[in-house]
């Protein structure tokens, strides 16, 4: 794959593999009495890793003129494959820290599995290590096409690619050990987010840079959205992890807010990565992948435009809604309930949008499990928005904050809307990607897809149960005046749901394991007259991975 | 460049552009999308209006219910104050013969105490109030500090070993964790306790070791417990 | 408006500008004024920063994530306040950087517990929470008796919190180490002699967090109460906790918002302005003029 890169491309990635292996010598030499120090091995090692894998081909010839002609997909390639791994990684891990709630045993007294070091493990797993990648792979995929234009060199996605990825095992590996900033999803200490905002500034510059080159008149709204995730994600990130080092050495950093302010601005954070980094990014993704798939125009240019700038806009004032009720001034609050209620119409626009797009290919959602991911992607994105919306209201709030009502209504996006729109283009670009009819098994997506709804409905039932119970429990009354339930009957009064919630999640982890083998029979199995059987068949848009004339 | 055509099967037109074979309809918005984001808007700005909402640099708009959320809870506190007051101020004022001969008043008492225990006291007495390991069993009826309730409400007012000045101290030393004695004659003194009598299982020991044993405990528990650990155990009674 | 877009939408560069400038403006709206609105933190001059040991015990309570389940955060609910205490302020978490609040009760709220249950019985139910409460489901931590604190990094945490706008002094940074000792074990021998150092300097960076609340909580067992209090009364006395009209810590928190937003605002427009499609004529031409002239004599 790295023989497709120039000599001089070579050239530059060993240089900066040296580099990057020079920097983690400088983090192990200073770390040395702190975990950093571990970290700075790490780094060391993926350094070594990258000049040895340029090393081996380093001496190749040249890649002929004519990869110029068609689209760069091998960093496509790894990024999907990266992003099934972790979903395994973090899917496994969710489910047992599920299991931690049922039999709090099962950290075997080590420090590195205890519930509060392994619950990051799993959200950063599966939201920056399956998410990211997915993300990162699909929108380089998209935004050529899309753009008509090749990816402008082919370094830049590799170190992005290569990056990004170390970024997501210093982070997992750091909460191991007890490395963390302790915000949530944002937990990785600042070594860790100065190195993101260099990988993230590059991404940027590739879109950019290649939607200068393209050769359609217009932007697609997929790409409108692509670009919002990264540029907002940048902000999010950097503002919300200004932080002040203990020295060099240390790995500990304090964060330059505090208090109140830093509440508000740790769930701006927050609340806009679930907005621009799992909402607005697989937006894009699904605005390619579903009309793609179903074969049919997009229901509404307009409405696009009216969700997309509403999604934009709103969704930044809504973050307060994640602290009602507490020592955050009342008129933020305000602020926040008011806007999350707005935010439901430009949310389920896009929804109908993507839904009134299959109008004319609903029997292509009935027999092909790929577009139903997909389908039913929308369905649980509507249902998630209208849920969230409904619980920024504060009375509501009042009753569903810091129960499990809100960690179902989490994994109501996350699973049914972010996991299954991401296995829908999964597995309508691995066949396209490795230039295959299908998928080895159709079956088998349909085994997945099925695995995964009910497993999302379990999960989201269980929490649904057990976050109103776990609420009402709290705040019940009797005649008398008093509270009815002491906090521990509420925990005990917990456990049938926490035992289901964690076997809805290993039916969806079942599920993916069955996608991995499946995606990896589909990749091993290459037929023989590939290249020549691309024409007439559903997925013949392979031909158009060629690049057409400009106009 | 592809032109604009018609859709056959939603009859509208397309824009005319095309990306990988991706087209898009030039549907108008539907109405109802407008219709909800002017019925949300419409709602969001009497909201506004009503409560605290926009920042004014050094200051905010209060709205003109003239709310905020501390206020509420105050007056809310207040409110559940007075609705408890019919009992509370009973149980406040009048003996605990009194009380307890109350069966209404009683059962709000069982209630509330139930909860009030069950937050506050079961971490270590446990929910059932048997007493986890190391933790008085509280249904036992064997109280150290006293069972009547002046002194149960006095005990669980200033507590033992607290902070509150008047609290009641327990004199009971760590002895293995001050290193007066070692891990082995710790578990002498518990082999010689255990053989002194009120105890059901007899645990005969060599009377050269017990001689040892008995000097252990002359020298480190006598002093509180007596000579013969009968002693009353107000003052350093062991059962 | 349809038509508008459809020309921006031709415009990679316009849609980034948009993009940024329409999502930032619930950001600055929201978030900039909590540095200006003065009542969005309480004044309370007797909130004391937290004693080094103190800091050392929240950062293992950030390393082991037990915010992930226990928030410090008691809202302005009826319920609330009955089951856990008074209500939580702002300027409660004022020196916390970052704050604790959390987002989830698997165990109850935190933020009143302080003095409520024995040091003592904080170890056992640590050790192993269903020896204490056989129906808990928290997780046993057995290692924490076992692991050493290290303690000689103290300082530069101190310090660290110092550049963030906690008011540590310079004699609390030099003392952290010893201070941290003494604190833990005042009876040790290593401890008392820590603890003389600091009575020979005369300085006991200790103040309560909240004085009001303040019976003792096994914090600062064995520090004689009358040093506390005296420190307390000179910290009163000369108001060293009060605001200047402008002082160093107006200067961090205006850079703290405006500066950081303004920064933010113009590195924003460095790189657009070094990406303008139309400027890559003139910035390539200015990168090759050195080429250019070789074949020419200098003139």
């Amino acid at each position: 794959m790295l023989a497709q890169l120039t000599k001089a491309e070579r050239e530059r990635g060993l240089l900066i593999s040296v580099a990057v292996a020079l920097c983690g010598l400088v983090m192990a030499v200073l770390g040395r009495n702190d975990p950093l120090g571990i970290h700075g091995a790490i780094v060391i090692l993926a350094g070594l890793l990258c000049v040895f894998a340029i090393i081996a081909k380093f001496y190749a010839p040249e890649p002929s003129a004519s990869r110029l002609e068609n689209y760069y997909d091998d960093p496509t390639k790894v990024g999907i494959i990266l992003s099934m791994a972790w979903a395994v990684v973090g899917l496994f891990v969710g489910d047992w820290v599920a299991w931690l709630l049922v039999f709090p045993e099962l950290t075997f007294d080590a420090p590195w599995a205890s519930f509060g070091r392994i619950r990051p493990v799993h959200t950063t797993a599966v939201i920056f290590g399956f998410g990211g990648n997915a993300l990162i792979a699909t929108s380089l995929y998209v935004l050529q096409r899309t753009s008509r234009a090749r990816l402008p060199d082919q370094l830049s996605p590799w170190f992005v690619l290569a990056g990004y990825n170390l970024f997501c095992v210093l982070a997992v590996s750091g909460y191991l050990m007890g490395i963390t900033q302790s915000k949530e999803y944002a937990e990785p200490e600042w070594y860790a987010d100065v190195w993101l905002v260099v990988v993230w500034v590059t991404y940027f510059a590739i879109y950019l840079r290649t939607l200068v080159r393209r050769k359609e008149p217009h932007i697609y709204v997929a790409n409108w959205y692509y670009m919002a995730f990264i540029l907002v994600v940048a902000v999010l990130h950097i503002v919300n992890n200004l932080a002040v080092p203990v020295s060099i050495g240390n790995a500990k950093s304090y964060s330059v807010f505090s208090g109140v302010q830093d509440a508000m601005t740790q769930w701006w954070y927050g609340h806009n990565a679930v907005a621009f980094f799992l909402t607005a990014g697989f937006l894009g993704m699904m605005y390619y992948y579903l009309p793609k798939r179903a074969g049919r125009p997009i229901f509404s240019y307009r409405l696009s435009i009216i969700s997309f700038w509403g999604i934009t806009f709103f969704y930044m004032w809504a973050g307060s809604h994640h602290l009602h009720y507490t020592a955050l001034p009342h008129w933020v609050q305000t602020l926040g309930m008011t806007f999350s209620v707005m935010l439901l119409v430009p949310s389920w626009a896009s929804a109908a949008n993507a839904l009134l797009t299959l109008n004319g290919a609903w029997h292509k959602v009935r027999d092909d499990a790929t577009l139903r991911f997909m389908m039913v992607a929308a369905v649980f994105y509507g249902i998630s928005t209208f849920e969230g919306s409904f619980m920024a209201i504060r009375s509501v709030n009042s009753l569903s904050h810091y129960t499990d009502w809100t960690v179902g209504h989490v994994h109501a996006g996350a699973l049914g809307w972010v996991a299954m729109i991401t296995f829908g283009a999964i597995y309508a670009s691995v066949p396209w990607l490795w230039k295959r009819d299908g998928m080895h098994s159709a079956r088998l997506v349909e085994v997945h897809f099925w695995f995964a709804l009910i497993g999302t409905i379990i999960y989201v039932f269980a929490m649904w149960n057990s976050g109103i119970i776990q609420g009402l429990m709290w705040r019940t009354y009797s005649e008398s005046g008093t509270l009815t339930y002491s906090f521990i009957e509420s925990v005990v009064a917990m456990r049938p749901y926490y035992v289901a919630r964690a076997i809805g999640g290993l039916f969806f982890l079942i599920g993916a394991v069955v996608g991995c083998y499946n995606i990896w029979m589909t990749i091993r199995n290459a037929p023989a007259h590939a290249a020549e059987r691309v024409d007439g068949k559903p997925d013949a848009v392979i031909a158009g991975a060629r690049l057409q004339p400009g106009e | 460049m592809a032109v604009k055509e018609r859709d056959s099967h939603t009859g509208y037109m397309t824009t005319g552009h095309e990306w990988n074979g991706i087209k898009e309809l030039n549907t108008p918005v539907p109405r109802i999308v407008y219709f909800f984001l002017i019925t949300t808007a419409l709602f969001s700005i009497g909201y506004w209006i009503l409560m605290p909402a926009w920042p004014l640099g050094v200051s905010f708009t209060r709205g003109l219910l003239g709310i905020d959320q501390t206020t509420t809870v105050e007056n809310a506190l207040k409110q559940s104050n007075i609705q408890r007051a019919s009992w509370t101020k009973r149980i406040e004022t009048e003996s605990y013969t009194a009380i307890q001969a109350d069966d209404a008043l009683m059962k709000i008492v069982r209630q509330s105490g139930k909860t009030l225990f069950g937050d506050n006291c079961a971490v270590c007495h446990g929910l059932n109030a048997k007493g986890s390991k190391g933790f008085p069993d509280l249904t036992a009826r064997t109280w150290l500090w006293g069972g009547d309730p002046e002194t149960l409400a006095e005990t669980i007012r200033v507590g033992i070993n607290a902070d509150h000045p008047k609290t009641r101290i327990s004199e009971m030393l760590g002895f293995g964790r001050n290193q007066v004695l070692n891990r082995a004659q710790v578990d002498a003194v518990i082999a010689y306790l255990r053989t002194l009598p009120g105890e059901t299982e007899k645990a005969p020991a060599p009377i050269a070791q017990l001689d040892e044993r008995q000097k252990l405990f002359a020298a480190h528990c006598a002093t509180c417990h007596g000579d013969d650990g009968k002693e009353n155990l107000r003052k350093g009674r062991r059962t | 408006m349809f038509g508008l877009h459809y020309k921006l939408e031709r415009k990679a560069i316009g849609i980034v500008l948009a993009i940024i400038g329409v999502s930032s403006i619930g950001g600055l709206v929201e978030i900039a004024p909590l540095f200006t609105i003065h009542n969005t933190v309480e004044k309370a001059p007797d909130m004391r920063v937290y004693t080094p040991l103190e800091l050392a015990g929240r950062n293992i309570y950030i390393r082991e994530g037990c915010y992930a389940c226990h928030s410090q955060m008691i809202r302005t609910l009826r319920d609330e306040v009955h089951r856990y205490g008074a209500y939580s302020r702002a300027v409660e978490s004022q020196y916390d950087h970052p704050m604790l609040w959390g987002s989830k009760r698997t165990g109850p709220d935190l933020a009143r517990i302080g003095g409520k249950y024995s040091d003592e019985w904080h170890v056992a139910h640590m050790v192993n929470p269903r020896q204490v409460m056989p129906q808990s489901i928290m997780p046993s931590y057995p290692w924490l008796q076992l692991t050493g604190l290290r303690v000689d990094d103290l300082p530069g945490h101190l310090k660290a919190l110092r550049a963030v706008g906690v008011p540590y002094t310079d004699e609390m940074i030099a003392n952290a180490i010893n201070d941290a000792y003494g604190q833990a074990s005042p009876d040790s021998i290593g401890g008392r002699r820590a603890f003389k150092e600091v009575r020979k300097s005369d300085e006991c960076p200790r103040l309560r967090r909240q004085a009001e609340c303040s019976h003792g909580n096994g914090r600062a067992r064995g520090l004689p109460p009358d040093t506390r209090q005296a420190h307390r009364n000179r910290k009163q006395d000369d108001g060293g906790v009060e605001i200047m009209p402008f002082t160093h810590e107006t200067l961090v928190w205006f850079s703290k918002s405006y500066g950081l937003f303004y920064l933010l605002g113009l590195s924003l427009i460095v790189v657009v302005y070094a990406y303008w499609p139309s400027n890559k004529k003139s910035f390539d031409q200015a990168a090759e003029s050195i080429l250019e002239s070789e074949d020419k004599p200098w003139r």
